[in-house]
Order: C-alpha cells, then structure tokens, then sequence
C-alpha cells in the first residue's frame, strides 16, 4: 500500500518535549493501577483496579481479558484520563514512553488524547454525534488539534475512511453515522482515533456488539492498520477466543488484579492460573459436542467485599489455607507470570 | 411517606412508590437534610390545614372571623403576631386558616391531575393505535392553547368558586404534561422483556397494566407530582389574586393576597405574611419532588 | 446427547411470515413500506429434541420466538404446537395453549421486573394458570422450581438487583418451567453472560432437558455454544432458514455459502490450543 499524504508526521508535540520522555521506553505501561470509588454514603469503598501492570510496546498486541467487574475497562479508560466521576486513581502510574500521565494536568492531557493515545469503544454508536455527517466529524478532530485548515481536513477524513476500507470513502464522508451498519460505523470510530496517528490505540470489546462475520472483518482491520502504523494495540475483551489469533501478549484480568500475564501462544497451551485454565474451559470448543462444559461456580466477586488473600479463592477449586494470603507474582516462564500459590499444579497437569 | 401520598387517589401510587428495595430509598431520603427539612414543611402545612383551630389559638386569637374594624391594618401587637388585616380581623389565623384551602386545591388538582394521567397515559401508551391518536391530538390541543386565558374563560362562566371547581379547572388545564410523561413512560416499559414474558404466559391487558406497567412507568411522574402541587397553589393563588379564583369568605392566601392589592403599599404585612406562607409551601413541595426525584434514580441511590 | 428417537413433532411451522409496517403509524395504509421479519419459514421440532436456531442480528430469529411463543401474531402461515394450531387459537384456548410453550429472554436485566420479589416472579405464571397448581401449593412449587434451576428457596424473598447475572437468568428459566412446558424458546440466553457464566447455564438446560424431557428452540449468534447444546441446526438469515441439517452436517459439510461464511468467522479457540490435552468437566484436572 502507497503511503497516501498525511496531516502531518507525529509532531513534536508537549509529550514529546517533556524531560521524561524516551522514544525507546514502552508505548504504554501501566505500573500498579489502583484505581477507587471513595466510600460515599451508604456505600464502601470498591477498588475496582487493584495493583495492575502490564505494558505493550510498538507493533504489538497486548489483549487484556477479564470478565464483567475485572476492571479492564477502568484500567483503559485510566490510561485516557477518562474516569467515570466518582472514580479516583490511588496509585500507580500510567507511562506514555516514559511519560506518567498521571502527573500531566487535564491541559497537556488533552493533548495526549488523541495524539498519543486514542480509543475505540465497544458502541460505535454513542461514540458519533448522530446529527452530523462522518466526515465532518473526523475533519473536526484535525481542526481542533489545529492540524489542517477546513477543505485539507476534509480531505483527510476520506482519505481516513479510505484507509479503513470503506467502500467509496468520498461519498460516505457526507453521511450521517445512522447511515451505516455497524461494522462500517465501527470502522468509521477507527477511522476517528487514528486521524492524529497515535501511537496507543485502546480497543475497549470493539466487536462485542457486531455480528459474528462482521467481527471477524473488524479485528482483522485492526490487526492490518497496527502493521502499517506500527501502533501498539490493547484489545480488552471478555472473550478469550475472540483474541487468540491477535493477541501478542495477554493479560488475564480478574477482580481488579492481572492475575496471569503471558505470551499469547503460552497462555493458551500452557495456563499458569486456574482461573485463566477456567476460563479456557469454559468456552465451547468445536469438536467438543455433547460433552457438559466445564464451569466455574459462583459469580466474579463484589469490588467492594474482595475476598481476602487471593481473590479467586473462593471459586477455585485449589483453594487451600496458604491461599488466605495474598499470592505473589511467580515467574513462570519468559515473560509468563502468574500470582497463584500453586500455579506448578496448574501447569503440571 | 408523606403527606403528598396520603391523598386517597395517591394510594396506587404509594404502593408502587415503597417497594423498591424494602426500605433503600426511604432510609437513604431520611440521611438528606433537604428532604428531613421539606418533608417536615410538607407534614406541618398538612397538620395546619387539617387542625387549623388548633394552631390558630397559640396566640390566644384563634378566630379568624373576630374582627374589630378598629384595628383595620394595625401592626403586629401583643397576641396577635402579624397584626391585623383591612377588616380588623387577626392575620395570623387568617393565614393558618388559609391554609386549607390554598393546601386543598393543591392536593385536590394534582389528585385529579395524577388519575387522569395515569389513565389515559396508560391507554395511549400502552394500547396505542387509534386511542393513542386521539389522546395525544388532544393534549397538543392543550398545549397549544394560552392556558391562563383558558381557565379565566373557564372560570368565569362558573357561578360558583368553590375549592372543588376551581381544583377542577386547574385540572382541566394540566393533565396534559402528567399525562404526556405517563405516555411515554409506559411506551419505554411497554416493550421491556418483563412486559413481554407476561403477555407470553397469558397475562391479561389489566394484570400486566397494575403489577408490570403501572409501579414501573410511575416513578416520574409521581416526583412531579410533588413539585406540581407547589404549582397548582401558586396558580391558584395567581388566579384568586386576579379575581377569579376562589373569593371572600373563602380565607385562602390568594384571597389574602387578591384583598391586599390595594392597600399593601401602606401595609406591607398583609402582602408579606401570606406569600410568606405561599412561598415556603411551594419550597417545601418542590424540594421534596427533587429529593424523591434522586431517590428513585438508581445511579443516585 | 441421549439416543432418544425424536420421532413425534411438537412442533411444526409452515410457511410462516411476519410483515410490519415500517414506523410507527397506526392510521398508516395497508401496503405501505412494510419489514419482513420472517419470510416463509418451515420447521420441525421433535419431541426431546434440542434445535439450535443461528443467525445474525437483524435475521429475524428473535421476531420467529415471538411468533412461536404467540406474543406476536403471524401474517400467515401455520404453527402447530401438540397437533392444535397455536396461529388459530384466541381468547381462553390460547391462554391455555401458552402453557406448553415458554420463552426464556436474552437480557438478565430487563426480563425480571425490577419492583417484585423473586417469589412472586416465579409465582406470577401459577397464578395467571390457577388450574395448575392450587394456591396453598404456590411456596413448595416455588421452592421446587428454584432448587431445581440451582438457586437456594431462601432468596425467594430478594429482588431481582440483588443477583448477579447469570443467577437472574436462572430466575427465568424457573418461570418458564412453573407451568410445565413442553417446549421451551430460548432466544439467546447465554450471549449476556459473562464466559465463566454461560457454561453453567449451557449445562442448565442440558441437565433439565435430561430431567424434564423439554423440547427446545435455542437461539444463538455463537454457532460454538449452538454445537454443544443442540441436535439439529437451523441457519437463518435475512428471514429465511438457508439451511438445516444435524450439527454434523451443519459444522462438518455445511452447503450454503452462508453457513460457510459464519463458520469461519466465528472465533475459535482450537488453533491457539493445538495440543493441549481436552479439559474435563467438573475440575477432575485439579484434584
């Protein structure tokens, strides 16, 4: 593919002038999130992100991958400086190429948004204003950031739409987002996050909410535009088939702790954490027909009564008394971590 | 809960009102110094207009019909702590016997206002087709005409300008909005899956209208409810004051206020007290509509 | 599953349609702009037999549960539930009619009314059917009902709020089952469930299949959940059933394009677990 004109290459924008900042350090790492909603009135505290880390370079794709309540969700919005209210970070850093955005005033973080890091959300829908076309949308984004002046910034939008193959990108720029099925809109919500080229993109479940074929289409679209732009991808989802065929890396979430962290390949044929081999189980495999499926009992767990010691104890069916204590980080193999007191019984069998 | 629900008509609301879960709302309503404050203005003014003699007397002038014309617009004296109106007669159990009536329109038009709203916005809602049509037509009709107008045209052809009518022409006048936030209250629930799973296990029109639309669809407009009988007193006083809402013998505030018109450059207190009153009542019931409103909203609880 | 012979058909559909006017215009004519949901289907469910029912959203499955389930009303076309036509019944007849056929939702959330109590959820159908079970027996059947779909009688008295997902859904199977059904549509029950969830209401409706004898209608976009549950397999789309044919058929030769098409879009966790050893229910693996 010819590299068609951009706005601009990645400008030395306010990231970049920054002291800390170090083109070879991690596109993102996040370093022990923990993020709460304060105890308010009739409520306690929930701690729904609880000492997460991870990080994801250039060119790679990190999946993270949790249930309903893991906090995979608030670990990305964290990474935005998007908190619902109410929702605050305890400690911890969020690290942009060496940058703590934690550190940043909502100013210079506006700056981020965007430029560095960007995001596409599961709805593509609420994501769009349904009252003005898509292209002028995306030309918006380029006005704002000051990045091109009105007719070169609409040609950028179809030139963007063009890049996230939508069939006759000139015509479709002038629709309104209820014009187009889900997919496409999906890929018009890419289209908007990769206008200031950024080099994070967060993907929060953006195929949760399409059609089987149509997700197959949008994950593969992702996949080709992280090769182009050597962007470093985060794929959150609850679905751990879902990203095995992307994911370089996964992370497995669970009750606000990254409880296991592997290679992709590793993950999947060698889980060192009963509650990733649960999770494995319990997907309904081809070929499996007939047979029940494996399940974990009970519920993933109420963010504001955690179990003590290690959260998943009380589902899982290894539990013993060491497990009262919270697990350390075990170094499973390269790269492979798992916080399980007997992930070697995992492993071993 | 409170006086707004101990109107009879009210009671299908209050059963709705209650359940959510078993006491959530109520104890967490009790914790909010606005509604501790509102709910207790609203419980006074309720206790007022069903005792007033008794809280007439405190002064030791409970008859608001003594009156000595040789006192026509004193000040505040001894015994009598808001002076005198233009008759001569004790302002102070003028304004507590006012309450009644100003209280009883109030409650009296939103009764009737919540019923028909109720009804009819559940056959437009719920049944839709042709019934909602003409339900809907009917309240652009109203919202299209000049309703202060309307009920002055309205009123005037009544000879009589009791609680009752002029509670009823009120009425006439605002059970359009009621009903339009019950109509599309019940077109949300209408199509909710629980609806749907009583219709498939063979659940009559009634039944799934009085345990699945109803007590769901309610919520908002029984919270303006409570803020449209802070309304319907202001109206009715505004309409009084104008000369054809309630008059004389009535004692309500916007009979007060209607006699003060002509003479409240010099006697300041027979403006002051009764709005006084008239404004700490439409607080009292709007502040309570705002707390209920965040008691009902889940992501507020 | 069990070698059963489904011989006898509970259910039969023949070319069923369903049109609506597009919008919502109630003086609007007759041959207007009109959406067909279901365009001319035929189906048969045997008795004990589980048919898996696939298709995209927008393919007019759920609107075909509607219609199996008499919520809504066909345009034309016949359905046969026990040998009456259920298309033919009004009134009282349909009433009890409705007994024999139930519908289990999607959504956790919005299938429970959030104001009642878990008991008289559950209760609600005894009570519109009093013939079934008489009032003094209501608290045992609701226990027994609750027990049977895995939740403790004691929560009877909670609302709906107060469980998780997964555990709400468990509350409407065991209203759809209070009557005693013989066929239960199930109209994507698991796709709202979080992963770890779903198998344990999948292995719900195996193990009251086995227990209950239910024929079933299971709705789904996941053609991996479909495989496990299902006998035969039904692929829609666009209104229409494309093809059909056992879940060997179905997944091993599937002819229309279509069905091929979902196949291989559908995320499949097999390649990235190429070699690891097949897991075995119930967690023998750690003990």
């Amino acid at each position: 593919m010819t590299p068609s004109p951009r706005p601009s290459p990645p400008s030395p924008g306010p990231l970049t002038a920054l002291p800390a900042y170090d083109a070879d350090a991690p596109a993102l790492a996040v370093d022990d999130l923990r993020v709460e909603f304060p105890a308010a009135r009739g409520r306690r505290t929930s701690t729904v992100v609880d000492g997460a880390s991870f990080q994801v370079t250039a060119g790679q794709t990190l999946a993270v991958v949790g249930e309903s309540g893991s906090g995979k969700s608030m670990t990305a919005r964290t990474a935005l400086g998007i908190l619902p209210a109410g929702a605050a970070v305890r400690s911890g850093s969020v690290r942009v190429h060496g940058v703590d955005l934690l550190t940043l005033d909502e100013r210079r973080l506006r700056t981020v948004r965007g430029r560095h890091v960007a995001m596409v959300f599961q709805d593509a829908l609420v994501a769009l204003n349904p009252v003005i076309p898509v292209g002028r949308q995306i030309a918006e984004v380029f006005q704002v950031h000051g990045r091109a002046g009105r007719r070169a910034a609409a040609r950028h939008a179809v030139d963007l739409l063009d890049r996230v193959r939508i069939p006759d990108a000139a015509r479709r720029a002038g629709h309104y987002p209820h014009q187009f099925s889900g997919g496409m809109r999906q890929r018009v919500v890419i289209a908007m996050a990769l206008a200031l080229t950024p080099q994070v993109l967060i993907a929060d479940e953006p195929t949760t909410a399409l059609d089987v074929t149509v997700q197959a289409q949008i994950l593969a679209l992702l996949q080709e535009l992280q090769d182009e732009h050597r962007l470093a991808l985060v794929l959150v989802s609850h679905d751990l088939a879902v990203v095995a065929q992307s994911a370089d890396h996964v992370a497995v979430m669970y009750a606000g702790q990254v409880v296991e962290s592997a290679p992709g390949y590793e993950l999947y044929r060698r889980p060192a954490h009963p509650y990733t081999r649960a999770l494995l189980d319990a997907v309904p495999r081809r070929g499996r027909r007939g047979h029940p499926l494996a399940t974990l009992p009970g519920a993933p767990p109420d963010p504001a009564r955690p179990a003590d010691g290690c959260r998943f104890r009380p589902r899982c069916p290894l539990a013993r008394a060491q497990c009262a204590t919270p697990p350390p980080v075990h170094n499973v193999g390269a790269q492979h971590t798992s916080s399980c007191h007997r992930w070697q019984e995992v492993t071993g069998s | 809960m409170t006086s707004l629900l101990s109107a009879p008509e009210a009671a299908s609301a209050s059963s709705a009102l209650e359940p959510v879960p078993a006491n959530g709302p109520l104890r967490s309503l009790l914790r909010r110094p606005r509604f501790v404050f509102s709910a207790f203005v609203v419980v006074l003014l309720c206790a007022v207009a069903a005792g007033p003699g008794f809280f007439a007397g405190w002064f030791g002038h409970g008859d608001p019909h003594a009156c000595d014309l040789d006192h026509s617009g004193h000040g505040p004296t001894a015994g009598h702590p808001f002076g005198y109106d233009i008759q001569g007669c004790d302002l102070y159990s003028n304004v507590i016997h006012g309450t009644r009536d100003s209280l009883g329109i109030g409650l009296l038009t939103t009764a009737v206002t919540l019923v028909t709203a109720v009804v009819l916005g559940c056959l437009a809602g719920y049944f839709g087709g042709l019934l909602d049509l003409l339900i809907s037509r009917l309240m652009d009709v109203f919202f299209g005409f000049p309703v202060l107008i309307g009920m002055i045209v309205v009123l005037e052809t009544f000879s009589v300008h009791s609680v009752t009518s002029v509670s009823l022409v009120l009425a006439l006048f605002s059970w359009p909005v009621l009903t339009r936030i019950m109509r599309s209250s019940v077109l949300t629930v209408r199509d909710l899956d629980y609806v749907v799973a009583a219709r498939e296990l063979g659940a009559g029109h009634l039944r799934i209208l009085v345990r699945h639309v109803i007590p769901n669809a309610i919520a908002p407009v029984a919270v303006l409810t409570s803020m449209s009988i802070g309304g319907v007193i202001t109206a009715e006083a505004s309409l009084t004051f104008l000369g054809v809402g309630l008059r004389a013998p009535a004692v309500s505030w916007g009979v007060q206020l209607n006699t003060a018109q002509q003479y409240f450059t010099d006697h300041l207190g027979l403006l002051l007290f009764p709005s006084l009153f008239l404004s700490l009542a439409v607080l009292g019931f709007v502040l309570l509509g705002d707390c209920l409103r965040d008691a009902f909203d889940p992501r507020l609880r | 599953m069990t070698a059963e012979p489904h011989s006898t058909p509970v259910l039969d559909v023949r070319d069923l349609v369903k049109r609506h006017p597009a919008g919502n215009r109630p003086l609007a004519r007759r041959g207007g702009h009109q959406i067909t949901a279901v365009d001319g289907v035929d189906l048969t469910l045997r008795h004990g037999e589980t048919l898996g029912l696939v298709g995209e959203s927008g393919s007019g499955k759920s609107s075909l549960a509607r219609l199996l389930t008499a919520v809504d009303r066909p345009t034309s076309g016949e359905i046969t539930v026990l040998g009456r036509r259920l298309d033919l019944l009004r009134g009282r007849r349909l009433r009890e009619m409705r007994r024999n056929i139930q519908l289990v939702f999607q959504d956790p959330y919005t299938s429970l009314d959030p104001r009642m109590t878990v008991y008289d959820i559950v209760r609600e159908p005894l009570l519109i059917h009093r013939e079934v079970t008489p009032r003094a027996d209501h608290r045992a059947r609701v226990a027994e009902l609750l027990e049977l779909v895995g939740l403790s009688p004691d929560h009877a008295s909670r609302r709906p709020h107060e469980f998780s997902g997964g555990q709400r859904q468990r509350i409407g199977i065991a209203r759809a089952l209070a009557l005693q059904p013989g066929i239960l549509v199930c109209d994507e029950p698991v796709s709202a469930l979080d992963v770890s969830v779903q198998a344990q209401i999948v292995n719900l409706f195996t193990a009251l299949r086995s227990e209950l004898g239910i024929s079933y209608i299971f709705i789904a976009h996941d053609l991996a959940v479909v495989e496990h549950v299902a006998d035969r397999i039904a692929v829609m789309r666009r209104g229409r059933i494309v093809e059909t044919g056992t879940v060997a058929d179905i997944y091993d030769r599937p002819q229309h394009p279509y069905t091929q098409e979902l196949l291989a879009s559908s995320p499949d966790l097999e390649p990235a677990l190429r070699g690891r050893a097949v897991p075995d229910p119930g967690y023998e693996w750690l003990r």
